[in-house]
């Protein structure tokens, strides 16, 4: 269980476009360890979907430019991996599961062709063979394995997006990644996928990144939580620590801000201001100017990383009183 | 658990015969869906032409005939019967296969048209191809390295290109390379050789117009989730391209390729003139001086049937690419207005 | 009333002019705008920038190359070229304009009736639109003036009817999207009449695709034009025609080859700048359909 399965450190990406250059991620560290669930929360334009990108080496290219930090899956440095190596990696060993079902697969083939596609690029079988296991992934996903010859547009999003699942874990990989995996389904559809995906991730053994916004995905689904802001975890720890002792002013905005179906309020309590433009960050703390426990110091230095506890370390200058003997460098 | 639903070597058989039923169903609507244009085609045809003026049994006899003559010859060929009467007449003979006797030398339109339209269905042929090959690869590439040199060069000549009158483009390069070069012959249609001229010069407006769309329409498909699905899995760049991207693409291309050939049909009037090509659009040109209606009548309609054609297989080819259009026949409005607006793009 | 109406005129200005700002960046366009501009007043002020008559005979001086006295040299009867290519334009313009007119009336009143009122409406009017389809558009045109005989409207007609269907299937693309909004409802239900919709709150919002589709059409009419005269089906002489004069001078392309050469650069300006135009105005009203 302490075996780590992905070590990111320091990671650095900026997109570079006519309009200027967008720091999307700025010093991330994150770790997963093997057979864990971690779920990757932050809102819109935080930096998740890059994050996610850069694990596959999926970046738009040439605007998205990892330009500093280390990458490191199994063991093994992915940021610096040949393009054949990589093309062996994706889809083997890590796999992403996109947000919108609607558009993820490709209208012209049938839904069996593109997850048997997935499994002929891994192993060497025949088309037939891969046909049959492409047959057994559907019904693992919840899908009539003779629906095989059917294309994308028959089968509804929740349908749709099982697919791209059976899609990702065709070949058995040690990581997926999930980015927003159920934002554009019901809800209802959301609990049958969320909880397929549990269950076939409790069959695989795979260890798995949520990416959400939703704390309930996160509460349902996973063992470890990150907070992103602004590209950095602003908060890490298990579930517990972050449900139950939340640290970082971010953090417990966000749960403040979640309507309470016991309470009688009038109003809510979303967090106020914006996020700050991702061209043009701030030098302190990038949470400060809608941070309620500013104080004079938060605006000028970049608050460290303090570790609570063996798991749980936040990124605050609020919480430096409160960390055991170490101080953080780096988690 | 899960029981077998079919063993492998099943497998691929019934996939594929449950894909060609589908085809079939879908070839047959469309052919059964072109009777109707094809005559209404006739039917607008010969009636504009109906209208036309002056009195064919004039022209046959010449102005030296005599009044009495002419009513004669008239009340034979049934030029006095009223215009339903005739409407049907030619529809009869036309399901025959006879388009009537040419005004000027009494010969049989069909035969004439017969033994021309070969030549002008390949230069037209030809040039598509020869466009379109050469367009959809540099269309393909100018998508991939968008804003490169190459692109740039693509984009220019594209917009050159549709914008160049192919006839006079036709005289440009007699006059340079026939003329002043001595490279290749200027008319005539004797042998590969004379080709080659015709051929570059259709080729250019359709190649510039082709590698357009291919750009276009590859540069919106590559943006799509859907190849980044692709990537994901770890499939090679070059496939991706091909197999996803492409085939995606390819509807609006080959849209455009039927249109072309249509522009190629007609356009044959020009070229053959320029080039003096013995096809069906130079006997097209000489009779409509001539006022030989019948020619006019027959030739326009053997060309517009030759679309036709054209069209059914670009029809099929959809079919093929896009599992979307044949599946949608069954909900035959839905399918109309999608289509419409597909194409009025 | 009257606040909702100038409310609107003002959003519609606004659309225009950031639309406008758009088409100003790009330069492809604008040098296309300059071009057809140039080709315009050219053709507008034939009658005092020309240096000659167009139908002015010289017999002493045919088959001139370029020189001072004609800047584009003379043809086999000793017309000056560069004048006949300046009223060539007027006609090759009068023919874009009036044929596109034609067109749009025609194939915008047919696909907005197909739009709006869909269903069997719908159907016989594609159905027939397909049957024009059919037929390559330029040998519509040579039926079309074969019956009519020859002569400038003549071959307006002709040209014009080729380009209907094209514009019934984009105003009717355009309804068909624009139909199933809401704010058709609200006018609905506010009890406005059908021809009160269609005219008021439908147009509007097709605009766009219209203007684009009519400057791509005048460079396919006069392309046409030329065309057709080129096979002797179009304007007759001594009226100067573009393709006319092709016609005309390719007996002597062997030698005086500068006859042939300026009156298809002349067609070549015109269509390029009318697409430069066309993809420019694309890109400026419909930002989303941009790369």
């Amino acid at each position: 269980m302490d075996e780590k399965i992905l070590e990111i450190e320091n990671l650095a990406v900026e997109y570079r476009t006519d309009d200027g250059v967008v720091k999307a991620v700025n010093g991330l560290d994150l770790t997963l360890e093997k057979g864990g669930t971690l779920g990757l929360v932050g809102e819109t334009g935080a930096g998740k979907t890059t994050t996610a990108l850069s694990i596959m080496r999926l970046l738009p290219d040439p605007q998205g430019v990892i330009t500093s930090g280390s990458i490191k899956f199994a063991g093994q440095d992915i940021l610096s991996l040949s393009k054949g190596e990589l093309r062996k990696m994706r889809g083997q060993h890590i796999s992403m599961v996109f947000q919108d079902p609607m558009t993820s697969l490709n209208p012209i083939l049938t839904v069996g062709d593109q997850i048997a596609e997935a499994i002929r690029l891994h192993e060497k079988i025949s088309r037939a063979e891969a046909a049959v296991r492409a047959q057994s992934m559907l019904e693992r996903v919840g899908i009539p394995p003779n629906r095989y010859s059917e294309y994308p547009h028959q089968f509804s999003g929740g349908m749709k997006q099982r697919v791209v699942i059976a899609i990702a874990l065709a070949c058995n990989p040690q990581l997926l990644i999930a980015d927003e995996p159920t934002t554009a389904l019901d809800v209802t559809i959301q609990a049958q996928v969320l909880a397929l995906m549990n269950k076939l991730k409790n069959d695989f053994e795979t260890s798995m990144i949520i990416i959400t916004h939703d704390l309930g995905v996160v509460a349902e689904m996973c063992d470890r939580v990150a907070i992103l802001y602004c590209g950095e975890i602003v908060e890490y720890g298990s579930l517990e620590d972050i449900f139950d002792h939340p640290e970082h002013p971010y953090t417990k905005g966000l749960f403040s801000s979640i309507p309470d179906l016991d309470t009688r309020a009038s109003r809510l309590t979303p967090i106020p201001g914006l996020a700050p433009d991702p061209s043009r960050l701030p030098k302190g703390c990038k949470f400060a100017n809608r941070c309620s426990m500013k104080r004079p110091e938060c605006v000028k230095t970049d608050p460290p990383v303090v570790n609570l506890d063996d798991l749980h370390r936040v990124k605050c200058l609020l919480a430096q009183g409160k960390d055991a003997e170490q101080h953080a460098t780096l988690g | 658990m899960w029981s077998p639903s079919l063993s492998p070597p099943c497998l691929h058989s019934y996939f594929h015969a449950k894909r060609g039923e589908r085809m079939f169903r879908y070839i047959s609507r469309r052919i059964i869906m072109m009777i109707p244009v094809l005559l209404g085609v006739v039917f607008v045809i010969f009636t504009i032409l109906y209208f036309s003026p002056g009195d064919p049994a004039r022209t046959i006899l010449g102005v030296t005939a005599t009044e009495q003559e002419v009513q004669m010859l008239s009340e034979e060929l049934g030029l006095n019967d009223p215009y339903g009467v005739q409407l049907f007449r030619y529809l009869k003979d036309l399901l025959r296969g006879d388009m009537g006797r040419s005004y000027k030398n009494n010969k049989s339109v069909s035969a004439e048209i017969l033994q021309r339209f070969p030549t002008t269905l390949l230069l037209a042929t030809l040039s598509i191809l020869f466009a379109a090959v050469i367009a959809i690869v540099a269309g393909i590439i100018s998508a991939i390295k968008q804003y490169s040199v190459f692109d740039n060069i693509v984009t220019g000549f594209s917009l050159l290109g549709i914008s160049i009158p192919n006839f006079w483009l036709g005289l440009m390069l007699i006059i340079l390379v026939s003329l002043h070069w001595r490279l290749l012959p200027a008319s005539g249609f004797y042998g590969p050789r004379y080709w080659i001229l015709p051929l570059i010069t259709n080729g250019v407006g359709y190649m510039a117009g082709i590698m357009r769309i291919t750009r276009s329409s590859m540069l919106e498909v590559i943006r799509q989730d859907y190849i980044r699905t692709a990537r994901a899995k770890g499939q090679r760049e070059i496939v991706v391209i091909l197999k996803h991207a492409l085939r995606n693409a390819i509807i609006p291309i080959i849209t455009l390729i039927g249109l072309q050939f249509g522009r190629a049909l007609g356009g044959a009037v020009l070229i053959e003139t320029v080039f003096a090509i013995p096809g069906l659009g130079k006997y097209l040109v000489d009779s409509i001086s001539a006022k030989d209606i019948p020619v006019i009548q027959g030739g326009v309609l053997f060309l517009a049937f030759l679309f036709g054609v054209v069209n059914l297989c670009v029809d099929i080819l959809y079919g093929f690419f896009d599992p979307r259009i044949s599946s949608q026949y069954r909900r035959k409005k839905e399918k109309a207005v999608k289509m419409h607006a597909k194409q009025a793009n | 009333m009257q606040s909702k109406q100038t409310d609107r005129s003002r959003k519609n200005y606004s659309l225009w002019l950031s639309a406008w700002k758009r088409l100003k960046k790009s330069r492809m366009a604008m040098f296309g705008l300059a071009l057809f501009a140039i080709i315009c007043l050219g053709a507008i002020f034939a009658d005092v920038i020309a240096p000659y008559p167009y139908d002015f005979q010289n017999l002493d001086e045919t088959f001139q190359f370029p020189n001072a006295n004609h800047w584009f040299g003379t043809d086999s009867v000793g017309r000056d070229i560069f004048s006949r290519i300046l009223y060539g334009g007027r006609v090759s313009l009068q023919i874009g304009l009036v044929s596109v007119l034609i067109s749009v009336t025609l194939g915008g009143s047919l696909g907005a009736i197909a739009g709006f009122y869909g269903g069997k409406t719908d159907n016989l009017i594609m159905r027939t639109l397909d049957i024009l389809l059919a037929i390559p558009a330029i040998l519509l045109a040579i039926t079309i003036v074969t019956a009519l005989g020859p002569g400038m409207f003549n071959l307006m007609l002709a040209i014009g009817v080729s380009s209907v269907p094209s514009f019934a299937r984009i105003v009717r693309a355009s309804i068909l999207s624009v139909k199933e909004q809401e704010f058709v409802e609200a006018a609905r239900l506010s009890g406005c009449n059908d021809a009160h919709i269609i005219f008021s709150h439908l147009v509007p919002n097709i605009m766009a695709p219209i203007i684009v589709q009519i400057t791509l059409s005048m460079a396919l009419a006069i392309l046409s034009a030329s065309s057709l005269s080129f096979i002797g089906l179009g304007i007759q002489p001594p009226i100067p025609e573009w393709g006319a004069m092709l016609s005309a001078g390719r007996a002597y392309i062997r030698n005086y080859s500068h006859i042939v050469l300026f009156p298809g650069l002349a067609i070549m300006a015109t269509i390029l700048s009318l697409n430069l135009l066309g993809d420019g105005l694309r890109d400026a009203l419909d930002p989303r359909l941009k790369n």
